[in-house]
């Protein structure tokens, strides 16, 4: 039994469900029944020239939904005549979704977007004074604000019209949850759970052992249930009136466990569960923590962890929850955007390093074969700079996030006259053993101390299989960081520890906010630089706020081309997404000036080469002009490629 | 009166620190190669720093010599489960500074089984130089020494049961006592003829460095 929710079962039609309706007996239950086959939307389309259409209403209890969604079979994807074509063949549905909000009347609107871009049925209580001041507030933004990141003019004109992104989801502010740190577990919206499969709590990213311990006991009598009854995995529990989710992934001897009120699916929960429990066997390996569990059921991993695993632990927690963190659902990494000669360069000089290295001396290999596995340069921020690898391997994305989690977490303190060696085990390229991680940071003269002072430093991590290699590679690491300080035009240590990066307005997509694409044949996507002004007050809450507003959007753009079970739709989509807040509509003015009303859309685009999701800026709603945009970034994107994306590496 | 040249004489020193996690070996670290004192994450691993640290002496015969000493410090990790590399880290070793903290006494204990296997090493070690020069750090005193000085050391080590036959030196990474005075002292220690003149090791080819290490490795066991 594949005890996946679907709790809005079978095909209901859309009209005649009332929200009453919704909200009897079930509210307040969890529901759990049998999933149905019907996975994937019946009506299958030739996606790649269909433009999907979505509305959502985020104003009250808006959790996006994609279960409700796959249930909307056939009859229910209305095909709207009236939304005119805007592109030759193209056809545009009106995909609707909405959970148990109050306002039902406002969810079925057939036609939430006409072709002036003006949102009539959605901005209901306006009248006619009121649409001319929104169309010119939609080509105010469209016009001016499409190519503006400078924060000067931002910052003069933002009480007019701004490309701020509002937001437009539940915000659990950050002083509330700082503040209810020893509160009750049901305050928090999201929450993981790591025990052992005999019931002893390891950790909990939020919540004091008190409460925790019932809880696992809950959790741990619902898994053995279950167990128990089908011989088959519980997976994941949720209810939609709510919108919460559990779920569960066994790992024997380790249960972990995720709840979620953010709308994530399964699949994306048990990504982020299986990066928790990675962690930990990159930490004990895989073989240790069979051996500690063979001797006793009922071992207390508590004890053998150290303070450092539940720091990285918690700092993982909240990467995954609370930063714009792709690189996870997008099963992708980012690299640090070079020019192509460099980046060769930079290969080129590590390969003649590697040879010279192993030229016998007086009958003695500097660097014997086999004691380098890889080599990475690693730029601050999660970015990729260049690789180093034996032909035929490549390390698993998972791997090298935990690589780079423990480096930004651990050795933030070191500086750049120490060198680390440090035992990593690396889950999915071998759980049961241990590899050995030497580890320097780069530096090179400063150019401009205001960014310096802010990023932190490039590290070189040279990787070996023996645990005795440090002084091989210490000397391999010298010459190598020695050759690439003095060669290239500028230095190419230089150029490494030069944050890369390119704005929005670099790619000259008019009407687009920022951007994820993912180059499939790369396994890496890219991104432009955070559009948020470096010179506020209180930098680190603001970018923290933004990352998850930002995260959330995303999440949703990603959600609504993949299933639950994280297979897309179809091989080519094409779907706008299209969020608005009513509840802003007749908002008094606050102060001297009428809050900005919320229309943000956005567009996830999936074809077998490459994904592309963006969000435009607030306001804008003409569709043909965000395809445009996207077109533009496509095309940049695969004119840049060489520029934004490893391609091979330094193969030896 | 001719101005003699000053002679430079160059010497490698290689120093481990061992103990317990949290006894603060980072910090002293931090304090000795930076000068500044930082709260740390718990070192996984082990980290490796050079610091160079000079000297000058005047011989009886009005020559002045200057004697530089590049420290090369293995920062372990206090943690159980990186027990098994730490062979690495103190092969080659001339001086080990087994720390503890003075707010825990159960973290002597520690000390002790680090001394015991040390010991252990050496008798099973083919080392030509069967010596390595321990010595015992009490860090954090900062935190137990009252501020009007009538604290005494002694007595407050009274019951510690701390071996006696190896030097003891008491400092505190966050106010610098002691730090320079223990670095000091395990540099005055060096015999002499460990030095060789400057000159004579820049003509040194970098690789031979190398080579030795690697000899060194290859006689040992690979464990």
């Amino acid at each position: 039994m594949d005890l996946n929710e679907t709790y809005l079962d079978g095909a209901h039609e859309s009209g005649s469900r009332s929200a009453s309706n919704i909200d009897e007996d079930k509210s307040r239950k969890l529901s759990i029944n049998n999933r149905t086959t019907a996975s994937v939307p019946t009506t299958s389309l030739s996606l790649n020239q269909t433009i999907f259409q979505t509305s959502i209403s985020p104003s009250n209890s808006t959790i996006f939904n994609p279960i409700a969604t796959r249930q909307y079979e056939g009859p229910n994807i209305t095909m709207d005549s009236t939304n005119v074509s805007y592109i030759g063949s193209m056809k545009s549905f009106s995909n609707l979704r909405h959970s148990s909000t109050q306002r039902p009347d406002s969810q079925f609107l057939d036609e939430p977007t006409r072709e002036d871009g003006i949102e009539d049925d959605v901005l209901g209580g306006l009248n006619n004074e009121a649409f001319d001041e929104e169309s010119l507030r939609d080509k105010l933004s469209e016009s001016i604000y499409s190519y503006d990141g400078t924060p000067t003019i931002r910052t003069r004109l933002r009480s007019l019209v701004s490309n701020e992104i509002p937001s437009i989801f539940k915000e659990n502010d950050l002083e509330s949850m700082q503040l209810g740190r020893n509160s009750d577990l049901k305050s928090y919206d999201k929450n993981f759970f790591i025990f052992t499969s005999a019931g002893k709590p390891i950790y909990s990213m939020d919540g004091d052992d008190q409460q925790l311990t019932s809880c696992m006991g809950i959790i741990h009598t619902i898994m053995n249930y279950f167990q128990l009854a089908t011989f088959s995995d519980i997976k994941s529990i949720s209810s939609m009136v709510s919108g919460q989710r559990v779920t569960f992934l066994d790992r024997s001897p380790i249960i972990l466990v995720g709840y979620s009120t953010r709308g994530e699916t399964h699949h994306e929960l048990i990504k982020q569960l299986d990066v928790l429990h990675s962690y930990i066997l990159s930490s004990l390996s895989e073989r240790q923590l069979s051996r500690l569990f063979a001797k006793r059921d009922n071992f207390d991993l508590r004890n053998f962890l150290e303070v450092t695993d539940f720091e990285n632990l918690d700092e993982i927690c909240h990467l995954l929850s609370d930063r714009l963190y792709p690189d996870l659902p997008f099963n992708a990494l980012q690299c640090l955007p070079m020019s192509y000669s460099t980046r060769t360069k930079i290969h080129e000089t590590m390969l003649a390093e590697l040879s010279i290295n192993k030229t016998k001396t007086d009958g003695k290999e500097l660097l014997p074969r086999g004691t380098l596995l890889y080599g990475l340069i690693i730029s601050p921020n999660n970015k990729l700079c260049s690789i180093m690898r034996p032909k035929g391997h490549t390390l698993h994305t998972t791997d090298l996030q935990l690589l780079f989690s423990l480096i930004w977490n651990q050795f933030q303190n070191v500086n750049e006259t120490q060198e680390m060696w440090a035992p990593v085990c690396f889950p999915k390229f071998n759980p049961n053993g241990f590899l050995y991680c030497y580890i320097k940071f780069l530096k090179s003269e400063p150019i401009d101390k205001k960014i310096t002072s802010r990023c932190r430093k490039p590290a070189l991590v040279l990787i070996s299989a023996q645990k005795d290699a440090f002084f091989p590679l210490k000397q391999f690491s010298n010459n190598l960081i020695d050759v690439l300080r003095r060669k290239g035009d500028k230095s190419l240590l230089r150029e490494i520890c030069t944050p890369g990066g390119f704005t929005i307005s670099e790619v000259g997509a008019p009407l687009i906010h920022h951007f994820i694409y993912k180059s499939k044949k790369h396994v890496q996507y890219t991104m432009p630089e955070l559009n948020i002004n470096f010179e506020i007050p209180d930098l680190e809450t603001e970018l923290l706020k933004y990352e998850k507003k930002m995260k959330n959007y995303y999440q949703e753009l990603h959600n609504s081309i993949f299933d639950n079970d994280g297979n897309s739709f179809n091989a080519s989509i094409l779907n706008f997404v299209n969020w608005y807040d009513t509840s802003l509509e007749d908002a008094e003015f606050d102060g001297f000036l009428k809050k900005e009303p919320v229309k943000v859309m956005g567009l996830a685009w999936l074809t077998p080469k490459f994904e592309l999701y963006l969000v435009c800026n607030n306001g804008v709603s003409d569709k043909e002009k965000i395809l445009k945009s996207a077109k533009k970034i496509v095309s940049w994107c695969k004119r840049h490629q060489s520029r934004l994306f490893i391609q091979d590496g330094a193969v030896f | 009166m001719n101005e003699s040249p000053i002679v430079t004489y160059c010497c490698d020193l290689k120093v481990v620190l061992l103990g317990e996690s949290s006894v603060g070996k980072t910090s002293i670290v931090t304090k000795i190669s930076t000068g500044k004192f930082q709260k740390g994450a718990a070192t996984i691993g082990a980290a490796f720093t050079t610091k160079q640290i000079q000297f000058n002496e005047i011989e009886e015969n009005g020559v002045e010599q200057c004697f530089k000493v590049s420290i090369e410090i293995w920062d372990t990790a206090g943690q159980e489960r990186y027990r098994s590399l730490t062979p690495m880290y103190y092969r080659n070793t001339d001086v080990a500074l087994i720390v503890f903290d003075l707010t825990q006494e159960a973290s002597l204990k520690k000390a002790r089984s680090w001394i015991d296997e040390l010991k252990s090493y050496l008798d099973s070690s083919s080392r030509r130089d069967k010596h390595i020069s321990m010595i015992l750090v009490a860090n954090k005193v900062d935190l137990v020494a009252k501020n009007d000085g009538t604290f005494d050391i002694n007595q407050y080590l009274e019951n510690w049961d701390i071996p006696s036959e190896y030097p003891l030196k008491i400092v505190s990474a966050k106010t610098n006592e002691g730090i320079n005075e223990l670095f000091d002292d395990i540099i005055k220690k060096i015999p002499k003829d460990q030095f060789v003149k400057e000159d004579a090791q820049a003509r040194r080819p970098s690789t031979i460095q190398l080579n030795s290490s690697i000899a060194d490795n290859s006689t040992g066991c690979n464990c």
